[in-house]
């Protein structure tokens, strides 16, 4: 008999939610949709940064990854200032007037 | 007694609930069900996972015990199951279900958790099964689930 105990680290969150919802689904006989994961910002700019370098420093590419990844709707966009990459989503149905 | 002491003696803390509702004082997931489905159990968070996890956004309404395991501040007497200053769902717990773990699972809640306060590490082999959204079909958890005179 198995007794180990298991444990979730933050790389493998998003997989053990979705397992979570795929077992919620069979137990429950519900659906749910949708992105399963909402890291916090700080998680989003380590991931940005890996996927920047991994893409030879295609910003733009990297953010619209993030956003789809993250089931943000909208456009994306991103900047550099110094250091920092800014990266953010404008959403589909934003309208200002001035 | 509602409140318990630290080994200092000094000052006061209140036990907590590990199978808690999102909405309750001071609710955070402790873990997110694993297993299979006929034999579910928690896998318990890593502190930096819930530090960086942003629960709030998804996962803050009632149905996220589908999901997740929650601790939270104990209700205490505004809770079914609190009876004569203690939890009587950590006792049943304990009494009634089968140790699953070998080892105490490497949990957030513990140094506040009523039922391994109340219980001690026996409860904590057993914890691992507990899931705080029981569909009707799983009886023998839900008779633990089921204080006596009320339905959960």
């Amino acid at each position: 008999m198995a007794k180990r105990v298991e444990t979730v680290s933050l790389s493998n969150l998003s997989k053990a939610l979705d397992r979570a919802v795929a077992l919620a689904a069979k137990r429950h006989d519900v659906e749910l949709t949708g992105p399963n994961i909402v890291l916090n910002w700080e998680i989003l700019g380590r991931i940005l940064r890996t996927r920047v370098t991994a893409n030879s420093g295609d910003l733009l590419g990297a953010a619209t990854t993030i956003a789809q990844s993250a089931g943000l709707k909208g456009t994306p966009v991103v900047t550099r200032v110094g250091r920092d990459i800014l990266v953010g989503v404008i959403p589909g149905n934003f309208n200002i007037q001035f | 007694m509602s409140d318990d002491t630290t080994a200092a003696g000094s000052t006061q803390r209140k036990l907590e609930c590990p199978s808690a509702q999102p909405g309750m004082e001071n609710a955070r997931p402790i873990g997110v069900i694993a297993g299979s489905a006929t034999e579910t159990r928690i896998a318990f968070f890593k502190k930096e996972t819930l530090d960086q996890f942003d629960w709030r956004s998804r996962f803050a309404d009632a149905e996220a015990t589908r999901l997740l395991r929650f601790g939270a501040t104990c209700d205490e007497s505004r809770c079914a199951h609190f009876s004569s200053g203690r939890c009587s769902l950590g006792k049943r717990v304990n009494d009634q279900l089968a140790a699953v773990v070998d080892d105490l699972p490497p949990c957030l809640l513990r140094s506040t958790c009523r039922w391994f306060s109340e219980q001690g590490r026996s409860v904590c082999l057993r914890c691992p099964q507990v899931i705080t959204k029981i569909p009707r079909a799983e009886d023998a958890l839900n008779a633990v689930a089921t204080a006596q005179g009320s339905q959960d």
